[in-house]
């Protein structure tokens, strides 16, 4: 499922891109270059470089399957004339998000950063915003693993320096 | 060869220990999330929820001051009067909230660090007395780089006791070549409440290059509109009660949707190719058929169609034509309870491909009995929708047609909210009115077959 070697086209060119942990991931050109990162690599050395291996230290073996996933889908449905229903994206999405948990979102954010491409960072930070929509201060904190190293009379300061946004807030 | 490095360089330094039970996953994958990538997801939330990370911890404290979304709508907040609907509230606690609503904007703009501002929309009951703090305040979000700019000056009560002229002298001074230069950002415009004349209107459509929607609501000195131009990028225009508007012209070749609800206007339009989403009507003296005339040549690539009705003026005659593209139809109706809804599925008929209904109902009391509805079926039909629902045969009776005719139908949604109210002040009171809807949902649960789910908002 991880490489993409079972496409019957062998017309179309293949990069194999390497994991943090090693793993390596043969990619069908156009989907690697839908990541900045790769493309960069390959800036001013279109010919010579193309067998080589893409080492992409930030980005765990995990998430690439469903992060190359979420590439094809989304280049698909941007080539498409016309354009997908929005319902058809709204369900890849949901689906693509189903079953991650905080850590693995944060992971996958980082890797999106790593990888510079906006379309999957911006996606991913929007579900991010949603998982903390609404949510207490102490949920915040744990969602992005954060100690809190206020004291309590800091944090009542601070809270009545911004009391505008506490205002109304129901208690947890 | 610098680019190559980047691949290359080293994880960053500072770690956060996050507990994980997935020990081949490398160190690197689990550094703390860059600065940046933080202020991207306080920029999804409300202004309220990023400040309130500032007690997160101390890397925090500062962080969501550089959020890009400078939304000050604060309803439970700031809106927090004492008064009911139709009651004009106390006028000292009025003006006393306004102080605090422009200390909350002006001190969060002090403290504002963020380079950008994305959004900025101002939500409150403000007025001429408060011109120049708003000048300052569009100053400042247009020299931020804004892309969408809200005013919404919306009355706690009441149309016309209070009014805000969009000032002379920010015009002026938006005139001017450096104005000029700040304005091109903008891709988003909505003035709600603020008077507007057709040369400020049309300044902004004609010199912001990449306007993509444009809205106008409630202006008084809004009399005349054209739209018309090889460069214009709009896509969406809204105009909505202004009252003395006579005439609008369009030939836009991007625009997509076009909402209208006012007075009967000399309506021209031609050169809409795109035009999808059409929202239309008037409550006054307006004839529908007089402002569907004009567009009616493109009705047939619309996949969105809203028809504003006054029942108390109109009967429900449709012109024969066909939307075979339509996917979403939607009703928005004042009407009484002796009108009888179910003669609108005859236009429901004439969409074959119909996807959703929407049904947005005002509606004074009465009682009678329901109607019997035709039968018809409806292949499409996914997701009915009635807003300001109330539970009475005027749309109980169409809710049971749609059960009983929409074989494919996965989701009815009911909202005792009166349309009017979205938005409001009072969208979210639990006024009797409303309670006694939700009690009448039950006379719907008992008709809703298996597959379909009901939801109550």
């Amino acid at each position: 499922m991880a490489s993409s070697s079972s496409s019957s086209s062998t017309q179309v060119k293949k990069i194999t891109l390497k994991a943090a942990d090693g793993k390596h991931f043969e990619v069908e050109e156009p989907v690697a270059m839908e990541m900045e990162t790769v493309k960069s690599f390959f800036v001013g050395n279109e010919d010579a470089m193309k067998d080589m291996v893409v080492p992409l230290l930030n980005v765990s073996s995990e998430h690439m399957p469903a992060i190359l996933d979420f590439y094809r889908n989304h280049s698909e449905f941007r080539k498409r004339t016309p354009p997908p229903p929005a319902e058809e994206v709204k369900a890849f999405n949901e689906a693509f998000l189903e079953n991650k948990s905080d850590e693995q979102l944060m992971e996958m954010i980082m890797a999106a950063n790593f990888l510079n491409t906006k379309e999957l960072l911006n996606f991913l930070t929007e579900a991010a915003a949603n998982r903390i929509k609404n949510k207490s201060v102490e949920y915040v904190r744990a969602f992005f693993g954060i100690e809190n190293d206020f004291t309590p009379e800091e944090e009542a300061r601070i809270r009545a320096e911004n009391e505008w946004a506490f205002d109304g807030l129901d208690e947890d | 060869m610098m680019k190559r490095r980047r691949l290359n360089s080293p994880p960053p330094k500072d770690k956060v220990s996050i507990n994980t039970e997935n020990d081949e996953l490398p160190e690197c994958c689990l550094s703390r999330l860059p600065d940046d990538i933080i202020v991207n997801i306080f920029s999804r939330l409300t202004l309220l929820e990023a400040a309130r990370t500032s007690v997160v911890s101390s890397r925090w404290r500062y962080l969501w001051t550089f959020t890009a979304n400078l939304d000050f709508h604060a309803p439970k907040t700031m809106w927090n009067i004492n008064t009911k609907i139709g009651e004009r509230p106390n006028e000292s606690e009025i003006e006393e909230k306004r102080s605090k609503y422009i200390n909350w904007v002006g001190k969060v703009l002090e403290l504002h660090r963020g380079r950008y501002i994305n959004e900025f929309r101002i939500h409150f009951d403000l007025g001429d007395n408060q011109k120049s703090y708003i000048t300052n305040w569009i100053h400042t979000a247009l020299a931020k780089g804004v892309q969408m700019l809200e005013l919404n000056f919306h009355r706690f009560v009441g149309i016309n006791w209070k009014e805000y002229r969009f000032p002379v002298e920010c015009y002026n001074t938006l005139k001017s070549s450096h104005g000029l230069s700040i304005i091109k950002s903008l891709r988003s415009l909505s003035l709600k409440f603020v008077d507007v004349n057709t040369e400020i209107v049309e300044f902004f459509i004609y010199n912001c290059p990449y306007l993509e929607r444009l809205s106008v609501f409630g202006s008084k000195t809004l009399l005349s509109l054209k739209v018309a131009g090889s460069s214009i990028q709009l896509k969406h225009l809204d105009i909505n009660c202004c009252h003395y508007i006579k005439e609008v012209e369009i030939s836009a070749s991007s625009l997509l949707s076009f909402k209208y609800y006012g007075p009967q206007i000399k309506l021209h339009v031609q050169n809409v190719p795109l035009l999808l989403d059409v929202s239309i009507g008037g409550r006054y003296d307006v004839q529908l058929k007089n402002l569907i005339d004009p567009i009616i040549q493109y009705l047939s690539q619309l996949e969105t169609l809203e028809l504003l009705l006054d029942l108390k003026k109109d009967r429900i005659q449709f012109p024969h034509f066909e939307l075979p593209k339509l996917r979403h139809l939607i009703f928005k109706v004042i009407a009484s309870d002796h009108h009888n809804l179910l003669n609108s599925t005859q236009i429901i008929k004439a969409c074959p491909f119909l996807h959703k209904f929407t049904l947005k109902l005002i509606c004074g009391g009465g009682k009678r009995e329901l109607h019997e509805f035709p039968k018809c079926p409806l292949e499409h039909l996914k997701v009915v929708e009635f807003i300001g629902f109330v539970g009475r045969p005027i749309d109980l009776e169409l809710a049971f047609y749609f059960l009983e005719n929409a074989s494919m139908l996965e989701k009815m949604i009911v909202n005792p909210t009166c349309p009017f109210l979205m938005g409001s002040y009072f969208e979210f009171e639990n006024s009797e009115s409303k309670q006694a809807a939700r009690k009448r949902v039950k006379q719907l649960k008992k008709r809703v077959p298996r597959g379909v789910q009901l939801v109550v908002c």
